[in-house]
């Protein structure tokens, strides 16, 4: 690890501000289109950037260190902030009526960007159309898809940099990043994979 | 064998795909593979395109910044607290410095320690805060913020504490509504002082930091006033007078730090001076969203005992020394 980074880290231990700042100014911009990434709300996006750092304080008091990069450590307790703020949707939504799958599927309009082989999709949906289509899509993907996705073409991080923030062999994410596409493909394309 | 040999080649083929942005040049190396890989490959630079597009932050992240230093603010002062030790600049912390109350000093330690244990926006949950007007040891509660407010000496810090600490007056009124209790007068008061307390600290706040603590207080205060809003459908016609009252007083806070984002310098010098009402306030521009009405004008400049009329007055429980009108320490 950088040594730079390693003295901030033990500055921050002790909350001193001007650390805090330097390691917040440096990371956060890209925690938070991460956390936009996952989430699609700017708003919530910020609040969830929030809470990571916060975590992040509070995990260096309890001597819960990062073993190889920092960086993939703050990737991982915002995946967990995604993943918690869902669990909290989800407990939520437990509260609401329960609705079959195929209704559940009509409701989040999910079929209406699922392409029709036999439209000339380019010429019906324009630029907004296709995002909400490739928006909704993703949402049907598993939580370790769509992290392997985002860390990729979002993030651009190599096999290996994914790897060490998803605490997986190279192999496993190869494996999850194919697997992630063809689904997303089938989605999007039916017809063609 | 033969998936995780299409896996590689993918993951070959999108690394070409970064370099060259083209997905024919990106499938050119492997030809036998293509027609399995093209679909993929074509699915990645579309994601590419879609995550490439994430809007600014709201506020640009000051407000997230904002938090995430005074909760280490927060920390290192309860630190301090808590063992008694000196501080950076040489000073003893209150609690050591001072010969107090072991009652107080007690509440005093809770009310830092609560702090800390939960998130600054998160819901108030420890037996300190759960202490509520009527109760004998809400005063203990009010005195040992007072002490931790005195605590503190950045001014960012402080915007922090006083938003909190307003917060912590609409978790009270959220209690008492629950409860169907009239909301006393003066927990209003009482967040009114917080919020002029919070504006005022903003204004003495390093130049560079001012925005930051002003749209701090925009973000909280709107988040407040929503919690109140949602409150209203449960209440009493009692107090439904008290929620808007709050609410008001929200609203006021907000439109006040909308107008001190754009003109800084003025809010400055009306602030320090201890001179709020001399910041002139426009009926456009930066607030956008909100109608300044010629009532809502004299809201802003009004004091806390013109505001309340007394249609809208509730009950006052003298349980404490009235708040009227407390000039913040800079």
């Amino acid at each position: 690890m950088r040594t730079r980074e390693t003295v901030l880290l033990k500055r921050a231990q002790a909350y001193e501000e001007q650390a805090i700042a330097e390691l917040y100014d440096h990371y956060a911009p890209r925690i938070y289109s991460y956390l936009y990434r996952r989430v699609h709300d700017a708003q919530l996006a910020e609040d969830l950037t929030s809470d990571v750092f916060v975590r992040v304080l509070q995990a260096l008091q309890s001597e819960q260190f990062w073993h190889t990069s920092f960086q993939a450590w703050l990737y991982r307790i915002a995946h967990n902030q995604v993943i918690d703020y869902y669990r909290q949707q989800a407990r939520q939504q437990e509260q609401m009526p329960q609705f079959p799958l195929e209704d559940q599927l009509e409701m989040t309009g999910v079929e209406n960007f699922i392409a029709d082989p036999s439209a000339d999709v380019g010429a019906e949906h324009d630029a907004r159309d296709a995002a909400n289509a490739l928006e909704a899509a993703l949402n049907q993907l598993t939580t370790e898809q769509q992290q392997v996705l985002v860390l990729r073409f979002g993030e651009q991080m190599k096999i290996q940099e994914v790897a060490v923030v998803m605490n997986k062999t190279n192999g496993a994410i190869e494996a999850l990043q194919h697997r992630a596409l063809a689904a997303l493909r089938r989605m999007l394309d039916p017809g063609k994979v | 064998m033969k998936t995780q040999v299409t896996e590689s080649l993918l993951t070959e083929s999108l690394e070409h795909l970064k370099k060259t942005g083209d997905v024919a040049k990106a499938l050119r190396r492997h030809p036998e593979k293509a027609e399995t890989l093209h679909p993929l490959v074509e699915t990645a630079q579309q994601l590419t395109g879609y995550y490439a597009d994430v809007p600014r932050p709201p506020a640009g992240l000051r407000a997230s910044r904002v938090e995430v230093l005074a909760f280490a603010a927060v920390q290192r002062a309860a630190q301090m607290a808590v063992s008694g030790k000196r501080s950076v600049s040489g000073k003893r912390s209150v609690f050591a410095r001072r010969q107090m109350n072991p009652f107080v000093r007690l509440a005093a330690v809770l009310t830092v320690l609560t702090l800390i244990l939960i998130p600054l926006r998160g819901p108030l949950v420890s037996a300190a805060r759960t202490t509520l007007p009527g109760n004998p040891l809400y005063i203990l509660k009010l005195s040992s913020e007072d002490q931790l407010f005195s605590s503190m000496n950045e001014a960012e810090v402080k915007v922090v504490l006083a938003v909190s600490l307003a917060q912590e007056r609409v978790e009270e009124v959220r209690a008492l509504v629950e409860r169907k209790q009239a909301i006393p007068v003066d927990v209003l008061y009482r967040t009114d002082y917080m919020l002029r307390t919070a504006l005022m600290s903003a204004a003495w706040a390093p130049e560079p930091l001012m925005p930051n603590m002003l749209s701090y207080i925009i973000h909280h205060t709107r988040q407040q006033s929503q919690q109140l809003e949602m409150l209203k459908m449960q209440a009493t016609s009692q107090n439904l007078g008290a929620l808007g009252n709050m609410q008001t007083l929200l609203l006021k806070t907000q439109i006040i730090a909308m107008v001190a984002l754009e003109n800084p310098e003025t809010f400055r010098t009306a602030y320090q001076a201890g001179t709020p009402e001399t910041m002139p306030l426009p009926s456009g521009g930066p607030l956008s969203g909100v109608v300044i009405t010629d009532e809502l004008r004299e809201l802003v400049t009004s004091t806390p005992d013109s505001f309340f009329t007394p249609e809208q007055a509730v009950p006052v429980v003298p349980l404490l020394t009235p708040t009227t009108s407390p000039t913040p320490a800079p």
